[in-house]
C-alpha cells in the first residue's frame, strides 16, 4: 500500500513538472516563433487557424457570396453571380426560390442580361473571359476572351455591344457579341470596375477604383472613363480629386449624367484623431454630361460614417437613388432631386470644401436601411417598386420597398447557415469597427489587395514612417509584417496595437482576431497572367538578370547585390530586413525594410516602402540610384525592360 | 456485490446532482426588476434651478413601474440621508449614484445591486461628487468640485479606487451621460465665450474633448441629455427670458441643425427625459400650478404630455432612468502616454476660417488663464504644429505680422499627455472634415511652446472635495 501511495505521489509529482516544463517550453516556443505576445494566442492560434489547408478542410463551409444581380426584363427573374461558388444562380421573383445554378468560370463578377432576357453575360474575373449563357437552356454556350480581370460590364447597341471593365489591364473590352469576339481595346483609369450605360444608350460610363498620374504625396485622383458608343471612342475622362475606391455607377438624365460612389481617404494628414471625418469619408459624386464638373457630396454625417459605399442604383422615375454600404450594412435611401438641387448650387470654386461637409447630407438622405452583412451590388424592379440587395456575407437577396424605404423580404439562396470561422474571419474584416463606424480592414484594403496610397500613421510622430498600403493577399506566409517588419504574426498586426493607433476602439475579440487571421490566411493571389506557360525571350533574358552573379563586363556582384539573394522562396521574399537606400529623413534612422513579396507585383503600384515609385521603372531609375537596390547600374534601358518584364511575371506558388 | 456497486454509483450521482443544482442556485443571482423607471426624489421646498439639484439634503432614489396603475413606490436608498442621480449598468442588475451617508458627511459615488438593494461604495474619497456614469470598460466616470473653487471637473475611476481627472475646462464640467459611440457627453457651466452653458463630448481618457451643442441666445441646461436609440440627444433647456424648461432634442448626426423643441404645446417646466423599453418617452415636468415636478408620458406626435406616471406634491421626480440592460457602446485603448511631458496641436490652415477677417495671420499665439503661453510662426500654407502644455486649460488666437489679433480666441481645450489633436482652421464649421492635404508645418518638427510658468492643473486624483 506504502508502495503504490509513493508511486502516485512520484508520479503525480512527475507529471506536474512535466506540464510546468511543458507550458515554459510552449511559452517559449510562442514567443520565438511570435516575437512577443501581446494578443491572446494557443497552440491552435497557430496550427490550426493559420494552416488555411486544415482550416478550409475542417473549419470552413462552401458559401454563395452573392456579388452582382440582375433582374430580367419582365421582372420575373432575378440572375445572382455567386463569386465563391463560381456559379450564376437562377432565382423565380414569384416564389423566391433558386430554380438554376449554372456553372460559370473562374470567380464571377457582374452579370448583364439582354434586352429580350434570354441571354445573360458574366464576367469571370480570375479566368480573363465571359460566360454567355442561354438563359432558357440554363447553361453556358460561349466564352468570349476579355483583357485582364473582367469586372463589370454593360450592354449597348441593341444588345449587340458589350463593354467591359478590365480591373488589372486597366482598359475596357468592346466585344461583339453575335460574334463573339472582342472588336476593340479602349485605356480606362487606374483598376476599372464598374460600368453602366446612359438613359439614351449614348455614353458608357465607366468607373476606376484607383488613383493614377499623381505625385508622390499627392491626394488621390481617379478617373470615369466616357465611351461614345456610337464611335466606340473614348470620348471624356471626368476626374475625381481627392476621391478614390469609385465602385458604383448609375445613369442620370439631363445635365448631370451619372452619380457615382466614392471614397475620400485622408492619407496626407497624420492620422493622429479618427472623429471629425479625419481618416476617411465616404459619399456620392455627380459627374456633368461632358465630365468637365463632377460635385462630391459626403452620405455620412457628423458623428456617423457609412463606410464603403459600393453601389448605386436609381428608380425609373428619377425620384430616388440607393447607395449600399458595403462596411455598415446599411442602404441609404436618397432623395436625388434634393441632391441634384444641392449639386448645381453649388459653384466651382466651392466644390472641394463643399466634398469635405458632413452636414450635407440632411438635405438629402431620406433614411438609412439596415441589412444583412456586406450589401454589394443592388437592382431595381422594372416597375421601380423593388430594390434588390446583394448580401453578400450572408448568402442573401434583401428586397426593399422603395417607397416605404424598408426591407420586405429576403431570398434564402441556400448556402450553408452555419458562420465558419473564416466566414466569421471575413464578415470581421469587411465591417466597420473603426470608432464611429468610420473605416473597415478593406477601406484601404478593396479586394484584400491594397488602396495605391501611402499613410501617415501618427502613432510615430507627425510626418514620419509614411508607409505604402501593401497587399493582403497570400500575406499569410510572407512574415514579418509592416515595412519595418516590426509585427511577426498577423496576431500582433491585427492586434491591440491596431486597435489603440487605427481604429481606436476595443480590439477585437479573442474570437473575432482568431477568424480574421484565419480569413487573411485563406487568401490567395489571382493568377498570373504574363506567365503563359513558357517565358517569352525578354522574360527569359529579365530572368537571368534577376538571378545574375556577374555583372554585364564579367566582374562577380556580391551577393547582398543580386536581386535573388532577397526576393528568393515561394512568394519571391527571404523575409528578412535589408537596407536598400530608400529611407527618407522622414523614416526613423536606421530603420531596415522588410523585403515584400513580388507575387503579382505589377497590380500594386506605387513601389517601395512609402509609395515613392509610381512604376516598377522608378524604383532603379529615381529612387535607388547607387546600386543600393541591387546591382543595376550597368543595364541599358533594354535590359532593365527585360527585368521588369520578368517581374511582371512572378506568380503565386502553384 | 454489484447492487452495493450500483448503489454507491447513485449515491455518487445524487450527490454531484446535488452540488450541481446547489451551484447553479446559488451562481445566479437574484431577478433584478427590468422595466423599473428610477429616479430621484427632491424635496419639493427645493427649488429646481438650472445649475440642476446639486447636492440637495433629504434626497433619495426611487422606483416605480410604469406598467404598475397602483403607482407602488419603492424607496431603494433608505440606508443613505441623501442620494440622487441613478445611472444604471450595461446589464440592468445594478446602479451607480451619487449619495451622503450621514447628515453633514461627504457625497460620494455608489452601486446598488438592483436586485439586493445592496450598496457599496466604489469611489472613496470623494467630497462633493456627483453624477456617476458606468464606462465601457465598466470603470466609473463622474463630477467632483475641485478644492478651493466651486467648479467641478470630470473624473475616471476603477471601482474601488481614487478617480484620474479627465477635464481641464476652467469652468464647470457635469451632467454626465454616456453616447453610443463610447464617449461621455457632459454639460460645461457657464461655457466660456457663449456666456451659457454647453454640452461637450470627450473620450474616457479626457482625449478629443469638443464643443457639440450649445443652445441659442445664452439659454441655460438643464442637467445631463440622454441619447435616444435614434441617435438623438434629448435634454431641457430653459431661456434667459423664462424659468420654464423646455424639452428639446438635437441629432448628434447634425447637432447644429434641426433643433427640435418637442413638446411646443404644453405650458409648464420640463426638467429631464428618459425612454422605457416599450419606446415611450417619460419626462419629469409640472405644470405651472404644481407643487412639484412628476413623471409624465410625452407624446411626441402630440407635442404634449398625456398620461401621469408619477406626481408627489411633497418631491419633485427627477433624473428618471430605466433599469433595464442596453446595448454596451464600444471602449477603446487608450493612446495617451501618461509619462510625456506634454501634448501636440496641429493646425491645416489657420487662415481658413467661417468668420471673416481682412488681415492674414502669420502666428498663433497660446493662452492659459494664468497668461501667454508663446507664439508660433503659420507655414506658409498656413498650418502650424506646435507642442504644448498637457491637462492645462488653453486657447488660441491668430495674428498678424503687427501683432494684431486675426481670429479668436477659440474655446478653451487641452490635450492629454502625449495626445496630439488636429485642427482643420481657426473657426471652421465642426462639419467639416479636413482637405486631404499635405500640411507644411507638419514636415517639420513641432514648435515647443511648453513653458515652466505655467500652473499645473491638480494632479490625478488630487485636488477634489
Amino acid at each position: 500500500m506504502k508502495r503504490i501511495g509513493w508511486l502516485l505521489g512520484t508520479g503525480a509529482t512527475l507529471l506536474s513538472v512535466l506540464v510546468f516544463l511543458g507550458h515554459r517550453q510552449a511559452q517559449t516556443h510562442v514567443r520565438t516563433i511570435m516575437g512577443g505576445i501581446d494578443a491572446p494566442v494557443t497552440c491552435a492560434s497557430c496550427h490550426v487557424y493559420m494552416k488555411p489547408d486544415f482550416a478550409k478542410r475542417f473549419l470552413d463551409e462552401d458559401y454563395l457570396s452573392p456579388r452582382d444581380l440582375a433582374v430580367s426584363p419582365d421582372g420575373l427573374t432575378l440572375f445572382v453571380v455567386a463569386e465563391e461558388a463560381g456559379k450564376l444562380l437562377v432565382v423565380d421573383l414569384e416564389d423566391g426560390r433558386v430554380q438554376a445554378h449554372i456553372e460559370v468560370g473562374h470567380r464571377p463578377h457582374s452579370v448583364a442580361v439582354s434586352a429580350d432576357g434570354s441571354t445573360a453575360y458574366v464576367t469571370n474575373s480570375w479566368s480573363d473571359e465571359i460566360s454567355v449563357i442561354d438563359v432558357s437552356r440554363r447553361e453556358v454556350v460561349r466564352s468570349i476572351p476579355t483583357g485582364m480581370e473582367p469586372s463589370g460590364l454593360a450592354l449597348c447597341g441593341s444588345g449587340r455591344t458589350l463593354y467591359v471593365a478590365n480591373a488589372v489591364s486597366d482598359d475596357v473590352s468592346v466585344i461583339d457579341v453575335e460574334e463573339g469576339v472582342e472588336v476593340g481595346r479602349l485605356a480606362a483609369g487606374n483598376n476599372p470596375y464598374a460600368v453602366e450605360r446612359s438613359r439614351d444608350g449614348a455614353t458608357v460610363y465607366v468607373t476606376s477604383r484607383l488613383t493614377r498620374g499623381t505625385d508622390f504625396r499627392e491626394a488621390p485622383r481617379t478617373e470615369v472613363t466616357l465611351i461614345d458608343t456610337a464611335t466606340r471612342r473614348v470620348r471624356g475622362r471626368a476626374f475625381l480629386d481627392a476621391a478614390h475606391l469609385v465602385e458604383g455607377v448609375a445613369p442620370l438624365s439631363g445635365d448631370a449624367a451619372a452619380l457615382v460612389t466614392l471614397v475620400r481617404p485622408k492619407n496626407l494628414i497624420p492620422s493622429s484623431q479618427v472623429q471629425g471625418g479625419w481618416m476617411l469619408t465616404y459619399g456620392l459624386g455627380v459627374v456633368s454630361s461632358d465630365g468637365r464638373r463632377v460635385v462630391q457630396l459626403l452620405l455620412d454625417d457628423q458623428n456617423g460614417y457609412f463606410a464603403d459605399p459600393y453601389d448605386v442604383v436609381v428608380t425609373p422615375d428619377g425620384t430616388r437613388a440607393f447607395v449600399s454600404h458595403a462596411a455598415a450594412d446599411v442602404v441609404s435611401a436618397i432623395d436625388l432631386r434634393a441632391l441634384l438641387q444641392k449639386a448645381s448650387e453649388i459653384p466651382d470654386e466651392r466644390l472641394q470644401e463643399t466634398a469635405d461637409n458632413l452636414g450635407m447630407s440632411r438635405h438629402y438622405v431620406l433614411r438609412r436601411i439596415s441589412t444583412g452583412p456586406n450589401p454589394k451590388r443592388m437592382a431595381v424592379s422594372p416597375d421601380g417598386a423593388r430594390i434588390y440587395v446583394a448580401e453578400r456575407l450572408a448568402d442573401q437577396i434583401a428586397v426593399i420597398d422603395a417607397e416605404r424605404m424598408e426591407v420586405v423580404d429576403r431570398i434564402d439562396l441556400g448556402g450553408p447557415r452555419r458562420v465558419s470561422t473564416q466566414r466569421l474571419g471575413a464578415q470581421v474584416f469587411h465591417a466597420a469597427r473603426a470608432f464611429q463606424g468610420q473605416f473597415s480592414c478593406r477601406s484601404c484594403h478593396p479586394a484584400m489587395d491594397q488602396d495605391a496610397l501611402a499613410w501617415d500613421f501618427a502613432g510615430d510622430g507627425l510626418g514620419l514612417n509614411v508607409v505604402n498600403t501593401m497587399t493582403l493577399r497570400d500575406v499569410g506566409p510572407t512574415a514579418p509584417f509592416k515595412w519595418a517588419g516590426t509585427n511577426t504574426s498577423l496576431y500582433m498586426q491585427d492586434g491591440i496595437r491596431f486597435a489603440k493607433h487605427l481604429t481606436r476602439v476595443d480590439p477585437f475579440p479573442t474570437r473575432e482576431l482568431r477568424a480574421i487571421v484565419a480569413y487573411m490566411y485563406a487568401t490567395r493571389q489571382p493568377p498570373n497572367r504574363y506567365a503563359n506557360g513558357q517565358l517569352t525571350e525578354a522574360q527569359l533574358r529579365g530572368k537571368s538578370l534577376f538571378e545574375r552573379d556577374v555583372d554585364n563586363a564579367g566582374r562577380p556582384i556580391a551577393a547582398v547585390d543580386r536581386c535573388i539573394t532577397c526576393h528568393d522562396g515561394p512568394y519571391h521574399t527571404v523575409r528578412q530586413k535589408f537596407d536598400v537606400g530608400t529611407r527618407r529623413d522622414t523614416d526613423t534612422p536606421g530603420m531596415l525594410f522588410d523585403t515584400p513579396q513580388l507575387v503579382n507585383i505589377t497590380e500594386s503600384a506605387p513601389y517601395l516602402h512609402d509609395g515613392s515609385a509610381a512604376t516598377l521603372e522608378q524604383i532603379w531609375t529615381e529612387n535607388s540610384v547607387n546600386d543600393e537596390h541591387g546591382f543595376v547600374s550597368d543595364f541599358n534601358k533594354n535590359q532593365l525592360n527585360d527585368l521588369i518584364e520578368y517581374l511582371r511575371t512572378l506568380g503565386p506558388p502553384q | 456485490m454489484r447492487s452495493r456497486l450500483r448503489a454507491t454509483y447513485l449515491l455518487t450521482g445524487a450527490a454531484l446532482a446535488c452540488i450541481a443544482v446547489a451551484a447553479w442556485l446559488g451562481s445566479g443571482d437574484e431577478a433584478a426588476p427590468s422595466g423599473l423607471l428610477l429616479f430621484t426624489e427632491v424635496s419639493a421646498g427645493m427649488e429646481v434651478s438650472t445649475d440642476g439639484v446639486g447636492y440637495p439634503a433629504e434626497s433619495r432614489i426611487s422606483a416605480v413601474d410604469p406598467q404598475d396603475p397602483q403607482n407602488t413606490l419603492r424607496v431603494l436608498t433608505g440606508d443613505f440621508e441623501a442620494a440622487r442621480a441613478p445611472y444604471v449598468h450595461f446589464d440592468g442588475r445594478r446602479m451607480v449614484f451619487a449619495a451622503q451617508r450621514e447628515v453633514g458627511g461627504p457625497w460620494q459615488i455608489w452601486e446598488m445591486n438592483l436586485a439586493t438593494g445592496k450598496s457599496t461604495l466604489v469611489v472613496p474619497g470623494c467630497v462633493r461628487c456627483s453624477d456617476p456614469i458606468y464606462l465601457p470598460d465598466d470603470r466609473i466616470a463622474y463630477a467632483s468640485v475641485i478644492e478651493g473653487t466651486l467648479k467641478s471637473a470630470l473624473f475616471v475611476a476603477e471601482a474601488g479606487a481614487s478617480g484620474e481627472r479627465i477635464t481641464f475646462h476652467p469652468e464647470s464640467d457635469d451632467a454626465l451621460s454616456l453616447l453610443s459611440d463610447g464617449r461621455i457627453l457632459f454639460r460645461v457651466a457657464d461655457g466660456g465665450l457663449h456666456g451659457g452653458s454647453s454640452y461637450w463630448a470627450v473620450r474616457y481618457d479626457g482625449t478629443g474633448a469638443e464643443r457639440v451643442y450649445t443652445p441659442y441666445g445664452f439659454a441655460q441646461l438643464v442637467g445631463a441629455a440622454r441619447e435616444l436609440p435614434d441617435r438623438a440627444l434629448m435634454f431641457a433647456e430653459v431661456p434667459p427670458d423664462g424659468h420654464d424648461g423646455r424639452l428639446t432634442s438635437i441629432s448628434l448626426a447634425y447637432p447644429a441643425e434641426g433643433r427640435v423643441r418637442v413638446a411646443p404645446e404644453q405650458s409648464g417646466s420640463f426638467a429631464s427625459a428618459a425612454v422605457l423599453e416599450d419606446g415611450r418617452l417619460v419626462a419629469s415636468y409640472r405644470d405651472a400650478g404644481d407643487a412639484a415636478f412628476g413623471l409624465w408620458i410625452v407624446r411626441t406626435d402630440q407635442g404634449a404630455v398625456s398620461e401621469k406616471i408619477r406626481t408627489n406634491d411633497g418631491f419633485h421626480a427627477l433624473e428618471p432612468v430605466l433599469a433595464a440592460a442596453w446595448q454596451r457602446p464600444l471602449g477603446f485603448v487608450t493612446a495617451t502616454d501618461l509619462s510625456a511631458s506634454a501634448g501636440g496641436v496641429y493646425c491645416i490652415d489657420a487662415n481658413r476660417s467661417d468668420i471673416p477677417a481682412g488681415d492674414r495671420a502669420s502666428a498663433v499665439r497660446v493662452k492659459s488663464p494664468q497668461g501667454f503661453i508663446g507664439e508660433a510662426l503659420l507655414a506658409t500654407d498656413g498650418s502650424f504644429n506646435i507642442e504644448i502644455p498637457h491637462d492645462v486649460p488653453l486657447r488660441f488666437e491668430t495674428v498678424d505680422d503687427r501683432g494684431r489679433i486675426v481670429r479668436g480666441p477659440s474655446d478653451w481645450v487641452w490635450v492629454r499627455p502625449g495626445e496630439v489633436r488636429g485642427c482643420v482652421g481657426c473657426h471652421v464649421d465642426r462639419a467639416y472634415a479636413p482637405p486631404n492635404v499635405l500640411p507644411e508645418a507638419i514636415t517639420a518638427p513641432a514648435i515647443s511652446l511648453v513653458s515652466a510658468q505655467v500652473v499645473a492643473a491638480p494632479e490625478q486624483g488630487e485636488g477634489t472635495r
